[in-house]
């Protein structure tokens, strides 16, 4: 009982990882002000890219680099194109994970000559982290809710989401803050996206995100954007996340479960703890205006 | 004498809205034909190769008219909402679940005569659909939560509810396929031959046409139309009219599940006359495209349907037809082209000013206007 009880833990600590890092990323986005649904289409690029350039190279680090590098720029690009086009955030975000599901297959065949992975990795160019991704985003959540609240970054951060007037009344640019945070939390779901492609998996596969740039946005929402109230409910997603695979194949009570209901556990827990809490009173007054 | 009525109601607004509707999507096309010749692809020999595979034959065209059959009602399902100010981004999952519910009337009731079949196929379909976009209309109204969350929980709830229904409940023993039993005859919609040749093309496409047709009557000639488009356009107002936009709100999501549940018909009914795992294919959220595409008008929609049809069709003939790129070319045409939609703002800025009154080409036009308003007079 007590190994099961270990495994399950440690399963949920793997699983929350990539959850935490695009949910502390969209979290500093939506603090200034940028709705963001493009997470998902983010966690993609950068598990694509990341196993991309470990598998040329055969290198982690550079794989590593490479996932950040990428979620950090196309972070800039949802953020620039939705700042300076005064798009509604919510259709570009559409537009930036349709984008995504188009332009990776074409990309993958084009280098790999598939268009849905890119070649499995050998251990070498993969991390072998265990829970140390887990670790760094405890930390991380840390650091941010210190810095939300106590450094100028941070306040200038909320100042874009709740009132971007009052930012340019001291001289500052809330455009410039706002693709600046879009720039952070692209860097930061795309270290999920390297937990995805290099920790997790070994390459990229079609689709796999799988809904969790959405789930880190429920979390996000759930949290009432707040980094610790977030990073647990990123905790109950992937608790419901890693029962659903454990639960995978077995049989409750001599009846079997059948996989593809099982896989939809997460997002049910997702929608039960949504309806227990009212969101809008929390979420940042100037959210989806444009500047 | 109506046309001459038309062209003489042109406003200068309207000249600016179609420069920038047309200059948005050259912009994306020409995104998508850098991004293919930036992988070795001559952009030309693509252009040919999508056009071609989409109206080059009786066939290919019943092909791209097959297509955008679901496109169509998806397209209207995510026009109707998002006029109320929603964005239903779970067409997808109320597509998936309505398409389940009408095969598994048709397993079920298997000797049912057509006559009662059809109506009541497309009503079961509706209405789960019109069931599963409930949910996001409630957490809306009583919970604040934004649809687009909601909606695409939904979805993946579809996702492994519908994978349950057709892998296991509904399935063909015999089949080595994942796939349900065949529906009965009575619930088969005949081919449209006489268009689309060799096509899986059939009357469900009718049937959308005529759904276009009643909602472009009942938004822009019905009271509760205008209605709808007051909570969407101008929700103070409207609750200051003494009309409830919760109400409507939650009416519209209603409605535009139901469309989306129909949506399925199409590739259920008229042709496959069974259930596949992933049957919607991506039809819900290409909806949103063609919505934005067609401007949130019902005919609009039809036309941005029929467009992203031959788009769908013509882009599978790259698979085979090019070296490096895929039919997922045209995933990338619809982002950009939703990206172009919403910088229409920007765009319609960029062409007011070029074409203000004080410029020199706005004199020219609004002159160029007014000659052609004069000639029309008697």
């Amino acid at each position: 009982m007590m190994d099961w009880f270990i495994a399950y833990v440690e399963s949920v600590m793997r699983l929350a990882a990539p959850l935490m890092f695009a949910a502390m990323g969209g979290l500093i986005s939506e603090r200034a002000g940028l709705a963001n649904i493009a997470l998902e289409g983010k966690l993609l690029v950068s598990a694509f890219f990341a196993a991309a350039v470990a598998a040329w190279t055969g290198s982690a680090e550079l794989g590593l680099f490479a996932g950040i590098l990428s979620g950090a720029l196309s972070g800039w690009i949802f953020g620039a194109s939705t700042v300076w086009l005064k798009a509604d955030h919510i259709v570009m975000g559409t537009a930036f994970n349709l984008l995504v599901v188009g332009v990776i297959p074409t990309l993958g065949k084009a280098w790999f000559g598939s268009s849905g992975s890119t070649p499995a990795l050998g251990s070498e160019a993969r991390i072998q982290a265990g829970i140390g991704f887990f670790v760094a985003g405890v930390f991380l959540v840390f650091v941010l809710s210190e810095a939300l609240r106590r450094t100028r970054w941070g306040l200038r951060v909320h100042s874009a989401g709740e009132s971007p007037d009052a930012l340019l009344v001291q001289g500052v640019n809330p455009r410039r803050v706002r693709i600046g945070a879009a720039c952070v939390a692209g860097a930061l779901a795309g270290a999920g996206g390297v937990v995805l492609s290099l920790v997790q998996g070994s390459g990229y596969v079609r689709d796999m995100a799988g809904g969790r740039g959405y789930l880190a946005l429920a979390a996000i929402i759930f949290g009432a954007w707040k980094p610790f109230p977030t990073l647990i409910a990123c905790l109950i997603f992937a608790a419901a996340d890693s029962a659903q695979m454990l639960l995978q194949g077995k049989s409750i009570f001599d009846v079997s479960v059948p996989a593809s209901l099982i896989q939809t556990l997460p997002f049910l827990a997702t929608l039960a703890i949504l309806a227990l809490r009212r969101a809008r009173v929390s979420a940042p007054r100037a959210i989806n205006q444009a500047l | 004498m109506k046309f001459r009525s038309v062209v003489q109601s042109i406003r200068a607004g309207d000249v600016i809205k179609g420069l920038s509707l047309g200059s948005g999507m050259l912009l994306a096309l020409f995104a998508v034909l850098g991004l293919a010749l930036l992988l070795g692809e001559n952009a030309f020999e693509v252009a040919r190769i999508i056009w071609l595979g989409a109206w080059g034959s009786s066939t290919a065209m019943g092909y791209s008219l097959y297509y955008a059959t679901p496109l169509i009602l998806t397209g209207l399902s995510v026009a109707w909402a998002m006029r109320v100010g929603l964005f239903n981004i779970g067409a997808e999952g109320q597509m998936t679940m309505g398409g389940i519910a009408m095969v598994a009337l048709g397993i079920l009731w298997k000797d049912l005569h057509p006559v009662l079949a059809w109506p009541l196929a497309l009503l079961v379909g509706a209405v789960v659909g019109a069931i599963w976009a409930a949910v996001p209309a409630w957490f809306k109204v009583r919970r604040g939560t934004h649809e687009v969350l909601v909606c695409i929980l939904m979805n993946f709830v579809a996702y492994g509810v519908g994978g349950y229904l057709i892998l296991h409940v509904l399935r063909n023993p015999e089949s080595q396929n994942p796939e349900t039993l065949e529906i009965g005859s009575g619930f088969h919609w005949p081919p449209l031959s006489w268009v689309g040749g060799q096509s899986p093309l059939n009357a469900t496409l009718l049937l959308a046409i005529v759904v276009i047709v009643v909602f472009a009557w009942l938004g822009a000639r019905t009271r509760f139309g205008l209605h709808q488009r007051w909570v969407g356009g101008a929700s103070e107002f409207a609750a200051r009219s003494g009309i409830s936009p919760q109400l409507h709100q939650v009416t519209a999501m209603l409605i535009s599940g139901a469309l989306a549940g129909i949506a399925g018909s199409s590739i259920l009914l008229g042709y496959l006359h069974k259930a596949r795992e992933g049957f919607a294919g991506g039809a819900g959220f290409i909806g949103i495209a063609v919505a934005l595409l067609g401007g949130l008008r019902p005919w609009g929609v039809l036309a941005a349907a029929i467009l992203f049809g031959g788009l769908q069709k013509g882009a599978i003939d790259l698979d085979l037809d090019t070296e490096k790129i895929s039919r997922d070319l045209a995933t990338v045409m619809q982002a950009m082209v939703v990206a172009a939609v919403a910088a229409l703002p920007i765009l319609n800025e960029f062409w007011s000013k070029r074409l203000d009154p004080s410029t020199t080409w706005g004199r020219r036009l609004h002159r160029y206007l007014d000659r052609i308003r004069q000639v029309g007079a008697p």
